[in-house]
């Protein structure tokens, strides 16, 4: 699973609802990691700016 | 019993009813969300009318233990009211670590449907750069 390749997932999460933590990776196109987002707060809000600058990263 | 202790109670008990209908929902809840604000109405509501009472309390009354109570009700209203609030704007459900992945490594594989029921996979986004985000299940 995709969840548990990438090191997300929430053991103490609600049943069935809350089963990844939330974050956002911005991967190069030769596949590797570029930046991550992976906030301590579930309760945090992306926002644009914050998928610009990674994306940015992530792009030559 | 004084006018003024009547409101500060009335202040306590409000906060305590905003405080009951505020904090049940609190964990399936994101942030604070529109149906909240009600609940936080009257919790400042209450809060503001303990204050009152109590102000006028010490101001009029002329028992010690009386204004003793009215000072140590407000505390713990405004105590309780605001321990409330904290922990349901601080809730975090103790998220795991974050996730490290090296920045030379290539990513894990995964595979998963979009939205038009194809197959996507890490593999068959190669040579272009993409962004993969987790979020909690419901909000």
């Amino acid at each position: 699973m995709a969840i548990t390749a990438w090191g997300v997932k929430h053991e103490e999460g609600l049943p069935g609802r809350d089963i990844a933590r939330p974050a956002v990776f911005f991967v190069r196109a030769d596949g590797t990691l570029a930046h991550s987002i992976q906030p301590d707060n579930y309760r945090r809000h992306f926002k644009a700016a914050d998928y610009l600058a990674g994306f940015a990263l992530a792009t030559p | 019993m004084g006018f003024q202790v009547l409101v500060a109670l009335a202040g306590s008990a409000l906060v305590l009813i905003g405080t009951q209908l505020f904090m049940p929902t609190a964990p399936n809840l994101p942030v604070i969300s529109g149906g909240d604000v009600p609940k936080l109405i009257v919790m400042a509501l209450g809060a503001g009318w303990t204050l009152l009472g109590t102000v006028q309390g010490i101001r009029i009354g002329r028992s010690r233990l009386g204004k003793a109570f009215l000072v140590l009700n407000l505390l713990l209203t405004l105590g309780v009211g605001g321990a409330a609030t904290w922990w349901v704007v601080d809730y975090s459900y103790r998220l795991p670590a974050a996730a490290e992945i090296p920045a030379q490594q290539t990513v894990p594989d995964f595979e998963l449907t979009n939205q038009k029921g194809e197959s996507i996979s890490a593999k068959s986004l190669r040579g272009k750069p993409f962004v993969l985000i987790f979020s909690r299940g419901v909000w």
